[in-house]
């Protein structure tokens, strides 16, 4: 006896629907996927920024509360950091050498770059920046300045002159992959 | 044959409905993966700084030449604000804030307000020296009272009895 | 007429369908399930460690921002863990971190946060305060860490209880669980139920008789000066005999240089954990000593030119070659060496006598 034509065709559709469901809930939570970790991958890079920046700050305040470069109380009043000290310490670290005090320092403050601008210097008829570290990266940009204001003791002088730290942060691209 | 072809129909619609939903789901996918990477790397614009208490702190530490010796800030507006005739406080005191101001807030595009105040009570009270504000900002732009601001003050210590004075650095 | 409709062959293509369709759905479903479980397992695991990580991260924002506020004691609330604080020293270098609970670590993550305090922290509050570590000059901040479940048991003599008074208040202790007895009285010391106590004698040890949790010992040797003098560890304070103190192990005296450096010694574990801290703190004393000898070569340079008053320079000269002391025998320059006094003391006159000349810059 033959088959009917039209049970054949039945049977046919039945399988192929039920395929294309399966097919569409499986697409359905690809893109789902998709936007999790999507998401996901935003917050992370937020996060990441938001570090970023937290440890900024941890690196500004570390280097205004070194007591390397700290004045001496008994002459001083207020913030304060000494000039020749400020500008002996800075002549020790070098990023690119090996030594231990460049090593320890490099580490402690990470990829950045940290100037000391001196708003009235008396010697010159203008403000007087000083390089006090640099520790850069390849392939990246200095961002993210951050201002703190201190006074500069001059002992040979004795005058404390009003100055404020420069701390930018080296980063590469804006997003990582 | 006629129960047949309204259900085809339905199945069809269905499908219809699923690929609707793709369409829609694809589109939103394709919205935000092409969304602008906010928060890129981007020059932080001192304008939109917020000053924090270290300005003042420093401003009022700073030194300056008053009669050919030398006083912190606080010192001299101390003696403006007590009328001490020691030497021109309020010139060399007006010196030294203006080369400050000029070299930092002013070209960044800060727009603030410096005042010094002396409370006698309740009641405070300019001690006659003029308020700093920023001039690259027309005079309805400047920060007044009348706009959003904050307010950071620091006491400058005087001689006990004469009130309390303070400083001020207002941020618009 | 032929027929359109067979049932027999209908029920046949029907049988043949029907287990096919439900294999397909169970296998189908399985797989969804167990998907769907693995992803929600995977979820929950890194939420768990993610905030395992944060905290982490709390902790050493907390650490390294109270490091940067010398004279500042501060109570922080955390969530209730167990934080292990880890200070290890080996041949490859110093290893510190922060262990929360038992999750992961950066083994690094506290190298430069010289810090003082026992190894487990349990519960919800961490108390820090930092100091500056003067030798004499500014070399190191130094962080103390403790919580509201250690106490710290200072016993002097009763002519010296005055004396460990103001030594507490003055170095701004008091904020932590401190107990001042008198040497005689120490077997009155009750077991409060702290997690850890710490031992301070002034005037030698005294065993109290009694076993306390975790308790560790130190004894503090002072010259007369009142901020130099020897320090000796007692680690392992076990219960033995008459279940106090026993036979404690007593470990090599060292000496100290700075109220600082005595404050560390008091909030360490132990030897070993103020050994590490103490490298740590070390690390920035050469920095500090040769920055301070091109400071000196600068101001003598200026007096040269008349900008320094030349009286100054003969105090300079004798400022510097002590200093350079520091750069060959660090522990040596805290030490008097017989009736002299040590290399810092003398650092510390000539300070005093450049600072009464009136018009002389300081060494430091």
């Amino acid at each position: 006896m033959r088959r009917p034509a039209s049970c054949a065709r039945r049977g046919q559709i039945q399988f192929g629907e039920t395929i294309m469901v399966v097919v569409v809930i499986v697409f359905i939570l690809i893109v789902g996927i998709v936007f999790y970790f999507n998401a996901s991958r935003n917050s992370v890079e937020k996060q990441i920024r938001t570090v970023d920046q937290a440890q900024s700050m941890t690196v500004v305040n570390n280097i205004l509360s070194l007591p390397e470069i700290g004045c001496d109380p008994s002459v001083t009043t207020g913030r304060c950091v000494d000039l020749l000290k400020l500008e002996h310490l800075a002549s020790q670290i070098d990023c690119g050498s090996s030594d231990p005090t460049s090593k320890y320092y490099c580490s402690l403050f990470g990829a950045g770059l940290v100037t000391i601008t001196i708003v009235d210097a008396p010697q010159t008829s203008g403000p007087t920046t000083i390089l006090f570290y640099n520790s850069s990266l390849p392939n990246s940009t200095a961002t993210d300045s951050q201002f703190r204001f201190t006074t500069v003791y001059d002992p040979v002088s004795g005058e404390q002159l009003f100055a404020y730290f420069n701390v930018s942060r080296y980063q590469r691209g804006a997003s990582f992959g | 044959m006629i129960a047949e072809e309204r259900r085809g129909q339905a199945e069809i619609v269905g499908l219809m409905l699923i690929v609707v939903l793709l369409a829609v789901g694809f589109l939103l996918y394709i919205k935000f993966s092409l969304a602008p990477d906010q928060q890129a790397n981007a020059y932080q614009n001192y304008a939109s700084t917020q000053l924090d208490q270290t300005f003042l702190v420093s401003l009022l530490s700073t030194d300056a030449m008053c009669g050919g010796l030398r006083y912190s800030v606080s010192d001299l507006v101390a003696a403006v604000a007590t009328g001490n005739e020691r030497c021109d406080a309020e010139t060399a005191l007006n010196d030294t804030l203006t080369t400050v101001l000029n070299r930092t807030l002013d070209p960044w595009g800060i727009n603030y307000r410096l005042v010094f105040l002396k409370k006698t009570g309740d009641s405070s009270q300019g001690i006659g020296l003029e308020e700093y504000v920023n001039q690259d900002y027309p005079p309805v732009a400047q920060c007044t009272a009348e706009k959003d601001h904050t307010v950071q003050s620091f006491p400058v210590s005087i001689a006990s009895g004469l009130g309390t004075v303070e400083a001020q650095l207002w941020q618009c | 007429m032929a027929r359109h409709f067979s049932r027999p062959a209908l029920g046949r293509a029907g049988q043949i369908e029907i287990p096919f369709h439900w294999i397909f759905a169970l296998v189908g479903g399985f797989l969804f399930l167990l998907f769907f479980f693995v992803l929600i397992r995977s979820v929950v695991t890194s939420n768990q460690q993610q905030d395992t990580a944060d905290l982490s991260l709390s902790v050493q924002t907390i650490l390294l921002n109270a490091l940067t506020k010398p004279g500042e004691f501060t109570v922080s609330d955390l969530p209730s863990a167990s934080y292990r604080f880890v200070c290890e020293r080996d041949a490859a270098g110093i290893l510190s971190y922060v262990r929360i609970s038992q999750g992961s670590y950066d083994p690094s993550q506290l190298r430069y946060v010289p810090f003082f305090g026992p190894s487990v922290v349990a519960g919800d509050q961490l108390f820090t305060r930092t100091v500056v570590w003067k030798a004499p000059f500014p070399v190191s901040p130094v962080l103390l860490v403790s919580n509201n479940r250690t106490q710290y048991v200072f016993v002097a003599s009763a002519g010296s209880l005055n004396m460990v008074r103001s030594f507490i208040q003055g170095e701004g202790l008091d904020g932590f669980n401190t107990l001042v007895i008198s040497s005689t009285a120490i077997g009155a010391v009750k077991d409060e139920g702290f997690d850890q106590y710490r031992f301070i004698f002034f005037d030698g040890f005294a065993d109290p008789g009694k076993a306390f949790k975790n308790a560790t010992a130190l004894n503090i040797q002072l010259n007369s000066d009142g901020t130099s003098g020897t320090l000796t560890f007692y680690d392992n304070l076990s219960c033995a005999g008459s279940c106090g103190f026993g036979q404690p192990r007593a470990s090599p005296t060292v000496p100290f240089v700075g109220t600082a450096m005595l404050d560390a010694a008091i909030f360490s574990q132990d030897s070993r954990t103020f050994s590490c801290g103490f490298a740590k703190m070390t690390e920035r004393l050469n920095t500090s000593v040769t920055t301070l000898i091109g400071r000196i070569d600068d101001l003598r340079d200026a007096a040269k030119n008349g900008a320094v008053p030349s009286q100054c320079v003969a105090l300079y000269d004798q400022t510097e070659p002590l200093l350079g002391q520091y750069l060959t025998n660090p522990l040596g320059a805290f030490a008097p060496t017989g009736t002299n006094p040590s290399v810092a003391q003398q650092i510390q006159t000539l300070q005093r006598r450049l600072a009464a000349e009136g018009v002389c810059p300081g060494a430091y």
